[in-house]
């Protein structure tokens, strides 16, 4: 692994500077950040003592043609892990007609803040859950084009490639649920490589008036896996069998835009899976956001979101997530509070927070980011948790966090 | 010969009138009809630029920020970020109407998405400088009430000063602006900005150069009073009248890698 880094790099640097063209055209930038995180809970053991070296590389060529690289390369000083990833290559080819991206990529969609329900082209990494959402994401091979059509554009994706989120270790900290007997989650069963089992996708784009809007729809794999039991007579207790995915189709839609001072957006995604009558799946489901926010005289920019998931067939008590145990987060609540400041307001002072209306429990962090000079950025921040034991963040009520990051970007 | 005396002469006598006309015409003028031509001055269709942006604050340290703009009359504008490192790749989009506020979008690389900013976000700084995105677009004439103060120089361009006071459904910072309008052409070389309790907030100076028959700004400086601190905007490589396309003003557009 350390070896094909190590080439990939070299041939990097190689083509970069070998090349005849104005290298004014191509662009390396990226980041080193150092992240610490501490249990803030006796014996305050070290969570992540973190390197992460982020590599973008990217070109114009001419006027219709660019592409795009970016790589992560992860060091963790606590668990020795050393990790190395493309999360991004692909080429783009424009005209008037038609965008093309054809190549590994993350698709962001959906207009809310944090929680977008009709965002699940790219699966994400959920091992370390308070990673940045845009880091979390697991870029895939697509090809994505984008219609221009009069004042609409078209989105038509074919995903190429498959992958379903990564969820903590059952045995670490971190594990969403625990299943008794079982140390490791059996890997699950992978939809096949074939051209029928690869997934697409729409989204029509317009502006109109004061609002930008969007419908779209997706047909493709659910990215998190459904719980297979079986009844084990030997033993006498239900067993986990096997984890498979269920193909699943998706239409959403989602604004933004302003009604007098205040920003307004909503976002819904109706899913409907094929279950063939499985009880362990929610058939069909609809999950959706609306919020707004709002800038103060004195600079305090405030952000409330409200999610809701309504499951039509069952009730809440037979409501059975895909992973068979607690729900991560039926009816919740978010809200931001920015405000900058300095000289020119490079630095700034947020809020951030969850609350799980339905199973009463909280998420709450605040940060300060002080950005000393351009291109670097200290962040100090806090991580807690509350709630109720059955709850999702009550599960962390002993893993709150302090930590430390700085990030200097080139 | 006697004939070829007279009709020069004539010329002349033609030539001189109507000059002494447009003066009078131009000493005649309200306020309002000043500020009407002020915003229908003759602008490019279009302008690309490379602008350097030096935030510099109190103790006279300088950040600077390099952007490469496109604009098309004064309708549409996107800029992208270019350096310093951490927000290259940001980009803006700006669209104005007649009809009502300009719609801003704004796309950070980090996120993946374009964002609309919300009309109340447009008080906000634009990128930490001392321009707020109300500053960055597009004044409607028909908002403001105007006054004709005064005429003065400055740097030797004749001005009239006018006082523009905001219409009370008007969303602005400002209680009032004052403008030195350059009579040659109808740009403003100077602009206090006054904030809701009527105390002078900002100062904005602005030089000018003529590329291809446009005097264009070429440095445009605002000033804090009270944070002591300003910001300056350089213009460089202005090409004007290129034949930029509106797709150029699109938020898909705004996504490319430059």
């Amino acid at each position: 692994m350390r070896r094909l880094f190590l080439l990939s790099l070299a041939l990097i640097v190689l083509f970069v500077f070998s090349r005849e063209a104005d290298a004014q055209s191509y662009q390396l930038r990226g980041s080193l950040r150092e992240w610490v995180k501490v249990f803030a809970q006796s014996p305050n053991e070290l969570d992540i003592v973190e390197t992460r070296l982020k590599l973008e590389l990217l070109s114009a060529i001419g006027e219709n043609t660019s592409f795009k690289v970016k790589s992560y390369s992860t060091y963790g000083a606590i668990s020795g892990q050393k990790n190395w990833n493309f999360q991004e290559a692909f080429i783009d080819y424009y005209s008037d007609l038609v965008d093309v991206r054809f190549g590994k990529q993350v698709i962001a969609w959906g207009k809310a803040d944090e929680i977008n329900p009709t965002d699940i082209l790219n699966p994400q990494d959920l091992s370390n859950i308070s990673e940045e959402k845009n880091i979390r994401k697991i870029g895939l091979t697509a090809l994505k084009t984008e219609w221009k059509l009069s004042d609409f554009i078209l989105e038509a994706i074919w995903k190429l490639e498959y992958d379903n989120v990564k969820l903590p270790a059952l045995d670490s900290r971190w594990a969403l649920f625990n299943i008794p007997g079982l140390e490791a989650l059996p890997e699950p069963d992978y939809p096949r490589n074939r051209i029928k089992d690869t997934e697409w996708a729409f989204k029509l784009s317009r502006t109109i008036s004061l609002f930008d809007l969007s419908m779209n729809y997706f047909d493709g794999w659910d990215n998190i896996a459904t719980s297979v039991f079986s009844f084990d007579p030997v033993a006498q207790q239900i067993q986990l069998e096997k984890l498979k995915f269920s193909r699943t189709k998706m239409i959403g839609a989602d604004f933004a835009g302003s009604v007098s001072s205040f920003g307004l957006w909503g976002e819904a995604a109706y899913f409907i899976t094929e279950d063939n009558n499985d009880p362990l799946i929610k058939n069909p489901y609809m999950q959706y956001v609306i919020g707004s926010d709002y800038t103060f005289n004195n600079g305090v920019k405030i952000n409330l979101q409200y999610f809701q998931e309504i499951n039509k067939e069952k009730s809440d008590d037979e409501i059975i997530s895909k992973l068979g145990f607690g729900m991560p987060l039926q009816q919740a609540s978010t809200f931001r509070l920015e405000k900058k400041f300095g000289e020119i307001e490079e630095h700034s002072v947020e809020i951030f927070g969850i609350y799980d209306i339905k199973d009463h429990g909280l998420l709450f962090q605040p940060k300060l980011i002080l950005s000393p000079e351009d291109a670097i950025d200290i962040e100090f921040g806090l991580i807690l948790y509350y709630g109720e034991e059955e709850s999702l963040f009550g599960r962390f009520e002993n893993n709150d966090q302090v930590y430390l990051k700085g990030t200097y970007s080139f | 010969m006697k004939k070829n005396i007279v009709l020069i002469l004539s010329l002349l006598v033609f030539v001189v009138t109507q000059h002494f006309n447009d003066v009078k015409a131009q000493e005649k003028l309200t306020a309002h009809q000043i500020m009407e031509h002020w915003d229908n001055r003759t602008i490019p269709l279009d302008m690309t630029s490379q602008m350097t942006m030096n935030l510099i604050d109190k103790k006279g340290k300088v950040r600077t920020r390099l952007l490469k703009t496109y604009r098309m009359s004064d309708d549409k504008q996107i800029m992208w970020f270019l350096k310093p490192s951490d927000v290259k790749g940001s980009s803006f989009l700006r669209l104005s109407y007649d009809d009502r506020d300009d719609d801003m979008w704004i796309y950070l690389p980090a996120f993946g998405k374009v964002r609309r900013i919300a009309s109340h976000s447009k008080k906000g700084s634009f990128m930490g400088t001392d321009f707020t995105f109300e500053d960055l677009g597009d004044r409607k004439l028909k908002d403001y009430n105007y006054q004709l103060i005064k005429e003065e120089e400055i740097n030797g361009k004749s001005c009239w000063v006018v006082k523009s006071i905001p219409g009370e459904d008007v969303t602005t910072d400002y209680s009032k602006i004052v403008s030195w309008i350059w009579k040659e052409d109808y740009i403003s070389l100077k602009e206090e900005f006054f904030d809701k309790k009527g105390n002078l907030k900002k100062v904005k100076i602005v030089d000018v150069i003529n590329v291809e028959k446009y005097w264009v700004p070429n440095n445009v400086t605002m000033e804090n009073l009270k944070t002591k601190h300003k910001t300056e905007m350089i213009f460089d490589d202005m090409l004007v009248d290129t034949g930029l396309e509106d797709k150029v003003f699109k938020s898909n557009y705004m996504t490319r890698i430059h």
